[in-house]
């Protein structure tokens, strides 16, 4: 074979120029341009983030307008959510890595694959046009104000409707790759738990996504040929776009948490020296999250017009939730018991995470309570709860997967006191953000509010001090990562000593990952037991 | 597999990516079913929409319905079952090698497809012309809000109508535009016995779209 014999030297970064990366249909540049166009994604959002809790800082109107500061939260939520979150972790991390650790050569399609990526940058690119008139429903498009409101609602819903589409081939291809293309002896009790959880996070895409299309294209339909399908005026029911949207907009987020439960069940075995604890528990449970979220959409709805009976329902379908997060978060912790723990920067967000994460999914249940959920419904305290969970557990185990895989992808060690530093950076400015948050929510303060009463005005000063800390943090953070590609030491293969099949073959990985596929005599978690 | 017809082209074998041809088939199909899965998915919250509102209201439904021709949808219906009928003996025809006679039979379900539209299209000018479908009020980027009320469609069941038949006719759409890269191919000589997964995944969706079809059907103007 040609392309095994110069795979030796050649990897896969080897051919230079915007064309080659245009053009490619390999899994690992196509997850590299994701992961880039998610990181400009997540600093753009985080800046209208800062400009909200910049106007929030003190009472009253300090440099924007009530009106601007619509648009600054919608923009901040549909970016962070349709641009960053939603594709993230799974389409970056996901394309570099999952077809590597069941050892086949690429994904199932790799010509779809490409095609997501460029239909990601069609729908960035019509989102974009609607800048002109920037949006200013918030990301979650309730009607009937978004079938009224005077701004271009149909570029940003026209937008994540692409985006959808993006999303359903990623899921597709991930799904048909993990069930026909693993490598001989990889049966499913072998696969990493990060291919478990990818897989899992790929039919929750497959299955929801073609929900919030249709919605959103029946809002589209409302605006351009008067389609009155929610539209009360003409015997439409707001409350069924809530519906329709939840039942979509919950199980994403589980798209979002899955794949980052992922990360961190590779992270935690590799820094504690110890087989995983409980894998199959862990391996089911994403599987188990799976199926749970598509029947408690409706704890969205407590507040608009669900019969008692209904929402006690969905108030005790939510709690199921609760049963497989709370596996996976005791096996981790099994895991770490009498390990021999290396506190590496990978590892500090892989802990990090789970202790963000616990609090975020302990609000939640609250939260899926119908009884507390009336008084804390749309205040910050829901703010908190949902930034906890997915910038606690998603965006944190984003960083960790940086700092553990980026080394794989260019050979290069990043600099380890750097990254310990931004670390607690991020770490304290998180918890200063977010604290303040859920004290003003149980007090009473509404979220997506301009202005507030003088009693929160400390709280509110501190949040924003608190996103200054974690802007800077996430900002050096990821600038260190990626200044090691060009002034890091040369690390090996396997810097880590990890088992999973990328710390097999070299960094950066050859064009075709494998020179010969590899066959699998076991699980990758055997550490401690055995030398190395 | 006889390749004494082609002898001066070497035959595609099916493989792809650095796949295999019979990996590539499978992995083609069970693709294309989970593809699938997501269009059935996609139209099961517009019949969802469907049921809710019938309940609501289902004199408005039955009244409404009236207005629709059976005898254009009669037709379609048959036209598309005929289709599906066509494009799955085009599939049996190049799993025997008949390159020439699944050509003419995909062109015979493209022809399908296009007539349905074509009928398609005089059924909506008809609805526009008596009143019941007005594609008023065109809003695209800002601009301010709108009355909507005087000037749209008067009837919930027109709305479903328009939308239901609107979204399967790009559906159609689609199909046709499969089909006819796959009868390019086609004639191209790109498929023999041994390698005819485009054939049979633009089958699939073909199927597919007639069989959202047959269930628009009755939903739509057979429930006066
Ligand atoms: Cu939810």
């Amino acid at each position: 074979m040609a392309a095994a014999e110069h795979a030796h030297n050649e990897n896969f970064l080897s051919r230079k120029g915007v064309w080659e990366w245009v053009r490619s249909v390999d899994h690992k540049r196509i997850g590299i341009m994701y992961l880039v166009a998610i990181l400009i994604s997540f600093v753009i959002g985080g800046v209208f983030a800062l400009l909200l809790r910049t106007e929030l800082m003190f009472p009253g109107k300090d440099f924007i307008d009530a009106n601007t500061y619509n648009i600054f939260f919608t923009m901040h939520g549909s970016i962070m959510i349709f641009l960053f979150i939603v594709p993230g972790i799974i389409a970056s991390f996901g394309n570099i890595f999952l077809p590597i650790q069941i050892g086949a050569k690429d994904v199932a399609f790799p010509v779809i694959n490409r095609l997501s990526f460029q239909l990601y940058v069609v729908g960035v690119i019509i989102i974009g046009f609607g800048l002109l008139s920037p949006a200013d429903t918030g990301w979650t498009f309730y009607t009937p104000y978004s079938a009224k409101s005077g701004t271009s609602v149909i570029s940003l819903a026209a937008g994540a409707f692409v985006l959808g589409f993006a999303s359903i081939l990623t899921g597709l291809n991930f799904v048909v790759t993990v069930h026909k293309m693993r490598a001989p002896g990889m049966h499913w009790t072998r696969l990493p738990l990060f291919v478990w959880s990818i897989y899992s996070a790929s039919l929750i895409q497959v299955i929801a996504t073609p929900v919030i299309g249709i919605t959103l294209l029946l809002l589209i339909f409302e605006r351009i040929f008067g389609v009155g399908f929610f539209n009360p005026e003409l015997g439409g029911d707001p409350v069924l776009f809530q519906h329709f949207f939840w039942f979509y907009s919950h199980p994403v987020v589980y798209i979002m948490i899955l794949p980052a439960m992922g990360v961190v069940s590779e992270v935690l075995p590799v820094f504690s020296r110890k087989p995983i604890f409980g894998y199959k528990a862990i391996a089911w449970s994403s599987i188990a999250i799976a199926a749970v979220s598509f029947i408690v959409w409706a704890h969205h709805l407590f507040t608009s017009s669900l019969s008692t009976t209904v929402a006690i329902a969905f108030s005790f379908l939510t709690f199921l939730v609760a049963i497989p997060t709370a596996i996976k978060v005791f096996n981790w912790l099994a895991t770490l018991y009498g390990g021999q723990i290396d506190l590496k920067t990978p590892m500090l967000y892989a802990l990090a995470f789970v202790f963000l994460f616990a609090i975020g999914g302990l609000t939640g249940l609250y939260l899926g309570a119908v009884g507390v959920d009336i008084p804390l419904h749309d205040t910050y305290f829901v703010v908190a709860h949902f930034h906890y969970t997915i910038q606690g557990g998603t965006v944190i185990s984003l960083m960790g997967a940086l700092y553990y895989w980026w080394p794989k992808v260019t050979g290069r060690m990043y600099n380890e006191k750097i990254g310990v530093i931004t670390f607690l950076l991020v770490f304290i400015g998180f918890n200063l953000t977010f604290i303040p948050q859920f004290i003003m929510g149980i007090s009473g303060m509404p979220r997506r509010y301009f202005d507030y009463v003088p009693e929160f005005a400390n709280y509110h000063f501190l949040s924003t001090i608190g996103a200054y800390i974690l802007g800077i943090g996430y900002v050096s953070a990821i600038t260190n990562i990626f200044a090691s590609t060009w002034t890091g030491k040369k690390c090996g293969d396997n810097p880590w000593n990890a088992n999973t099949l990328e710390w097999k073959i070299p960094s950066p990985p050859p064009e075709h990952n494998f020179h010969d596929i590899p066959t699998v005599t076991e699980w990758p978690y055997e550490y401690g037991r055995k030398a190395g | 597999m006889s390749t004494s017809t082609v002898t001066n082209k070497k035959l595609h074998d099916g493989s792809k990516w650095g796949n295999p041809g019979p990996m590539v088939y499978d992995m083609s199909k069970f693709g294309m079913w989970l593809f699938l899965g997501t269009e059935i998915l996609l139209f099961a919250m517009l019949f969802t929409g469907y049921a809710i509102y019938y309940m609501k209201m289902p004199e408005d439904f039955h009244n409404s319905a009236k207005a629709l021709s059976t005898t254009f949808g009669t037709i379609n219906t048959i036209i598309l079952i005929f289709s599906s009928f066509t494009v799955a003996w085009a599939i049996e025809c190049i799993k025997k090698n008949k390159v020439k006679m699944m050509n003419i039979l995909l062109v015979i379900t493209i022809l399908c497809g296009v007539a349905f539209l074509v009928n398609k299209y005089f059924e909506y000018a008809h609805e526009v012309h008596i009143g019941n479908l007005k594609l008023a009020n065109m809003q695209w980027l800002g601009g301010t809000g709108r009355a909507v009320a005087e000037s749209a469609v008067p009837s919930m069941f027109f709305f479903i109508y328009f939308v239901l038949t609107g979204i399967h006719g790009l559906h159609i759409i689609i199909g046709l535009g499969l089909l006819t890269w796959v009868l390019v191919k086609g004639i191209k000589g790109h498929f023999h016995s041994g390698w005819y997964t485009p054939v049979e995944i633009g089958g699939l969706y073909w199927h597919l779209v007639d069989l959202i079809w047959i269930y628009l059907f009755p939903l739509l103007y057979l429930v006066a």
